[in-house]
């Protein structure tokens, strides 16, 4: 028996745990000199990596308000229920009868569905019940709130806050909101807020930014001046633990600077009167001129008001639009859906992002080109019969054909014998297809396709006009090179009275006619178009005040290009040489458009400004389209295609100070569906001028 | 491992024979971990108080002292007596842990969670069940003496007992000490001599059994991802093993100083407990940390050494035992920290945090000196009275001893 007590262990079996042991610590401790001394750097820089987190401090977003004051974008608290799980009751019963509770108040289940890869929690969208979210939560980080619902009632987070010292670790958020009390009416201006788009992350980054919390402007003045309104974000460097419990400051924290408020040019009143009037004239326009297919005549539409010398839009109406205040705290799918489908695009802002044929509104180029080049004198009489014809020629020798040039009135025979000045007020087409394209003996050279272009250009159009607004269209001044590279044909004196009379290849904005006629009004200065008047500080103190911009001025500037081929049909061929607008002739355009208003025989606007008590210039434009949508609706009939109405004035004519136009898409002739929308906001605007003058109450 | 080592008459006698290189060791790591936890336990006394509430930044410290002076007491108490008086209790032991295991489990289910404590979580079983095991399969497998290679006799009843005492533990669930007593019982096997053909059927069985943990335990398929992605970059390593390499790294070659650790207040998971090796090489550098890694060799060579001179197979069996489960959750704790095997639970010795690991180790080093002395006593008589090897070894309690359990170890 005794020998089996005392049977000895192998030796070697302990000698080689043990050799085998002390391989491993020494090991160990060569893994060891590894990490603390070969690689000590290395790891070191690693292991900060790990505590060190970046804080983004939200700064508040700027407000935005009118001319007057009125608010038409600011922020308001909303509030989200969020519960920190490190902070909740250790007593599990107590756990489940905050949650019962909470259920009850903010309506989220206490316990449903799960969190997982299929089903991650996505902070105030995703469905899961209070008991998930708060295990997810204390899961990956028990220090950080996790948030149970968002956006919930006032009065329900006031309940919350009380039940405070009972609930431990259920807490409110309060976050910033947007809200556009003025909505639909300024929504084309404002704009509205959402989150920062995947393609643009890296650039909102880049200004301190937070991709998944920050929203940035999508449209409108929230898009054009986001930085100025986003302000600047603090930064705090902190150590953290693995809770997310915050440590300390490992740098000075950098305290947020609150975005600016800005204060536009727009007056909501007259913006709100614009826009009721332009809506309640295309009403009367559809039950008043039905089209055979039955549907409504025009659904769109647009008025700008401008001061013609400050450039301060005053009012800018496209229509249809879209309610920004819908999209105030996030987008709403089902609605943004709806606009972005609509044919119309009400989400684009049709004044500045809209092209279309300016029509007889494009004579005020045509006429300041061919006065200045000396195309035609005040005296001379150009015959305006209702039909003219002009061979075609679309090379030196080519043989040709006849083509037929209506005006708008030859059913009455024409105008008859005209001067410049009444080719401007009774807007006479043959005239100013003479004019442009030159006429046999009558008008020879015409100003022809190139000098057309520079004078186009000189009054604003063919490019942007560099508004404060995102999104703002080129509009097109064709040239002979255009038509070669994009419709593959030689330029002809046939296209050239088209386009001298805004029609053809020719388009533009209604910002671009506006421009044009606000040029002329200002006596040839024009001025920056923009919707900001200053900028205001959080404490209310002007930080940039409005300051206007002159663009240029045509009379003075050199912008007018010099062709070694004025009249030529070839390309054109520009010395380099550049000159000006002799002041004397934007006089006299102006004083054409004065007489479309004076003239009771056949002034365009004389009708439609009967009985207006303030000196008005004006110019009417009916532009035939026909584009991929009247098509579609087989309006184009040959010979008498559809019409957008166009109708753009200033006043007082002596002194102007207010400069509008009208548009509405498919309405008809310009005088009758455009001009009494530009009248009725004249009234409105000088009413409430009125009203001012008397009751001088507002900054 | 001569007898110079071996403390003679100048000592009192209950101290006659202890190993003063062992004893050495354990004293200069246990007040070594006291000062780990006072180093580390008033971060997780900040973090564990309601707000508001005071803090008491040396709770831990006070708690962890008064169980390295229960521990110390038991310890010497356990070296006083001799190791032997104990081989009969050892059924009992076993039954009663698996008894305070099984309890964990009732207790913990019925509250619905994880449990591994008992007494209001000032007592964790599966500590106890680790010694308790070595133990048991000390005083087993000297009775098995080379039968322990009939398979039926001993692997399969050896599976047996390592199974009951694993699987408790393992449904707790607490997969570190699990695996530890499963690993104490493959070395106590091997030590015991068990053929080679049976130790790698045994290895085969450890690696599938691993395997279905990994892909059936709720945190198995986690770690061991988290292993095998760590170790091919570290970065993507779990985040203690991520945050400790972080606090190794700061240590450098001489540390921060005491105290000075930021890791330990930035974020290192169980600071006090699992992770406190990485808090040993954060403060006292290289340096510190072979010294650490040295002492824990010392105790296992020691160990080694007095089951080499133990008188008797048991005692060969318990020292040998008890010295390799010491070095084993040691280098388990330290691998897991500079991340060379996966994320486990195991405590670091003497150093972490925590009463029942503290007692329990102690208790061990009780044991161990306890055979020590009892070698140094055998080596003495010898000394002494050179004709007594026989007539001593026929008088000898042992026999007593051995006749209670004679029937079931008769040879036929």
């Amino acid at each position: 028996m005794d020998d089996l007590r005392t049977l000895p262990l192998e030796k070697w079996r302990l000698t080689v745990t043990a050799a085998v042991m002390a391989l491993v610590l020494l090991a160990f401790v060569i893994r060891l000199f590894s990490l603390q001394v070969l690689q000590h750097d290395r790891w070191l820089a690693r292991a900060n990596e790990n505590r060190v987190e970046e804080l983004n401090i939200p700064a508040p977003r700027g407000a935005i308000y009118d001319r007057r004051g009125v608010v038409l974008a600011r922020n308001v608290a909303a509030y989200n229920l969020v519960i920190t799980p490190a902070y909740l009751p250790d007593d599990p019963g107590k756990v489940d009868e905050i949650f019962r509770d909470l259920s009850r108040l903010v309506d989220v289940p206490v316990s449903h569905g799960v969190v997982d890869k299929e089903h991650p929690y996505v902070p105030c969208r995703s469905d899961q019940g209070i008991r998930q979210i708060v295990n997810f939560g204390e899961t990956f980080a028990p220090y950080r709130p996790v948030k149970i619902k968002c956006d919930i009632d006032r009065d329900v987070a006031l309940m919350i806050r009380e039940r405070a010292t009972d609930w431990p670790g259920v807490d409110v958020e309060v976050v910033p909101a947007r809200e556009y009390p003025t909505g639909y009416i300024t929504a084309n201006v404002v704009g509205f807020l959402g989150p920062v788009p995947k393609a643009l992350v890296d650039y909102y980054k880049k200004q301190g930014l937070m991709p998944n919390r920050d929203k940035v402007g999508y449209a409108g003045v929230e898009l054009s001046h986001q930085e100025e309104l986003a302000g600047k974000n603090g930064l705090r460097v902190v150590e953290v633990d693995v809770a997310g419990h915050i440590r300390r400051d490992l740098k000075p924290p950098q305290a947020p600077q609150p975005g600016a408020n800005l204060r536009l040019t727009i007056d909501t009143r007259l913006q709100e009167a614009a826009y009721q009037i332009l809506v309640n004239q295309i009403k009367s326009l559809n039950t008043r001129y039905p089209l055979p297919d039955g549907e409504p005549r025009t659904r769109s539409g647009v008025v700008i008001a401008m001061n013609p010398r400050t450039g301060e839009i005053l009012a800018m109406v496209s229509y249809p639009t879209y309610d920004n205040n819908r999209m105030a705290r996030f987008i709403p799918a089902d609605y943004y859906q709806q606009l972005a489908a609509d044919p119309e695009k009400p989400l684009l802002n049709h004044a500045i992002s809209g092209e279309y044929a300016p029509g007889s509104t494009f004579k005020l180029a045509t006429g300041t080109g061919a006065l200045n080049e000396h195309v035609v004198t005040l005296d001379k009489i150009i015959d305006a019969p209702g039909i003219i014809y002009l061979t075609e020629k679309y090379y030196a020798n080519d043989p040709g054909k006849a083509v037929k040039f209506y005006d708008h009135n030859y059913e009455q025979g024409g105008f008859g014998k005209i001067d410049f000045l009444h080719c401007i007020a009774y807007s006479s087409n043959v005239c100013f297809y003479k004019l442009g394209g030159g006429y046999r003996n009558e008008i020879n050279p015409g100003l022809g396709i190139c000098r057309l272009g520079t004078y186009a250009r000189a009054l604003g159009y063919g490019d942007r006009l560099g508004i404060d607004l995102p999104g703002e269209a080129k509009g097109l001044i064709p040239s002979p090179r255009w038509k070669r590279i994009y419709k593959g044909e030689n330029w002809s004196t046939g296209d050239t009275y088209l386009a001298s009379v805004g029609q053809g290849y020719v388009l533009a904005t209604p910002l671009q006619v506006l421009m044009s006629a606000a040029t002329i009004a200002n006596n040839g200065r024009q001025m920056q178009p923009t919707v900001l008047y200053e900028t205001v500080d959080a404490e209310g103190k002007v930080v940039k005040p409005f300051q206007p911009h002159v663009r240029w001025d045509i009379t003075k500037d050199p912008r007018i290009e010099v062709y070694s081929n004025p009249a030529g049909i070839g390309s054109c061929k520009p010395t380099g040489e550049l000159k000006t607008v002799d002041p004397w002739v934007v006089k006299q355009i102006q004083r054409g458009m004065h007489m479309a208003v004076t003239d009771r025989t056949h002034g365009t606007l004389s009708r439609i400004f009967e009985d207006f008590h303030i000196g008005v210039a004006g110019k009417t434009g009916t532009a035939e389209y026909c584009d991929n949508r009247a098509q579609k609706r087989h309006l184009c009939i040959r010979g008498n295609w559809p019409t957008h109405g166009w109708t753009v004035a200033y006043a007082p004519y002596e002194d102007p100070e207010i400069v509008v136009v009208a548009f509405i898409y498919n309405g008809g002739e310009g005088a009758v569906t455009a001009g009494p929308v530009v009248r009725r906001v004249l009234d409105v605007y000088f009413t409430l001028k009125t009203l001012k003058d008397t009751n001088e109450t507002s900054p | 491992m001569g007898e110079r080592t071996v403390s003679t008459s100048r000592m009192p006698r209950w101290l006659q024979g202890t190993d003063g290189w062992l004893l050495l060791a354990v004293v200069i790591l246990a007040l070594w971990g006291l000062v780990m936890v006072y180093s580390t336990g008033a971060e997780v006394e900040v973090l564990r108080t309601p707000q508001g509430a005071a803090v008491d930044p040396l709770a831990l410290f006070r708690r962890q002292a008064m169980f390295v002076a229960i521990g110390a007491a038991l310890a010497v108490l356990l070296a006083a007596i001799d190791y032997r008086r104990w081989e009969r209790w050892a059924p009992l032991v076993l039954i009663g842990t698996w008894l305070a295991l099984l309890a964990v489990l009732v207790l913990s289910r019925l509250s619905g969670g994880v449990g591994r404590f008992l007494l209001g979580g000032s007592f964790q079983p599966s500590e106890i069940a680790k010694v308790a095991t070595v133990f048991y399969l000390a005083v087993w497998l000297a009775r098995r003496g080379e039968k322990i290679n009939d398979r039926e006799y001993g692997l399969m009843p050896l599976g047996f007992l390592v199974g009951v005492s694993g699987g408790l533990v393992m449904l707790e669930p607490d997969f570190s000490a699990a695996a530890t007593i499963v690993g104490i019982g493959f070395l106590m096997f091997f030590l015991a001599g068990g053929s080679l053909r049976q130790l790698l059927l045994v290895v085969v069985a450890a690696v599938a059994g691993g395997a279905l943990v990994v892909l059936f335990y709720p945190q198995g398929l986690s770690r061991w991802s988290g292993y095998v992605a760590g170790l091919r970059d570290p970065r993507q390593a779990a985040y203690q093993i991520r945050l400790a390499m972080a606090a190794v790294s700061r240590g450098g070659l001489l540390g921060v100083g005491p105290g000075q650790s930021q890791l330990k207040v930035s974020g290192l998971p169980l600071a006090h407990t699992d992770s406190v090796f990485a808090v040993v090489a954060e403060e006292f550098g290289l340096v510190g940390a072979a010294v650490m890694i040295f002492l824990f060799g010392v105790v296992v060579w020691r160990g080694i050494g007095i089951a080499l001179r133990a008188p008797d197979r048991y005692g060969r069996l318990l020292a040998g035992g008890l010295a390799l489960w010491l070095g084993l959750e040691a280098f388990a704790n330290m691998a897991m920290i500079v991340n060379v095997l996966p994320l486990g639970g195991n405590t670091l010795p003497l150093i972490s945090y925590g009463g029942s690991s503290l007692v329990t180790t102690l208790v061990a080093v009780g044991l161990l000196q306890s055979v020590a002395r009892a070698s140094a006593r055998a080596q003495q008589a010898e000394r002494s009275d050179t004709g007594a090897v026989v007539s001593l070894r026929g008088r000898d309690r042992r026999r007593r001893v051995s006749r209670a359990v004679r029937s079931a170890s008769v040879r036929r």
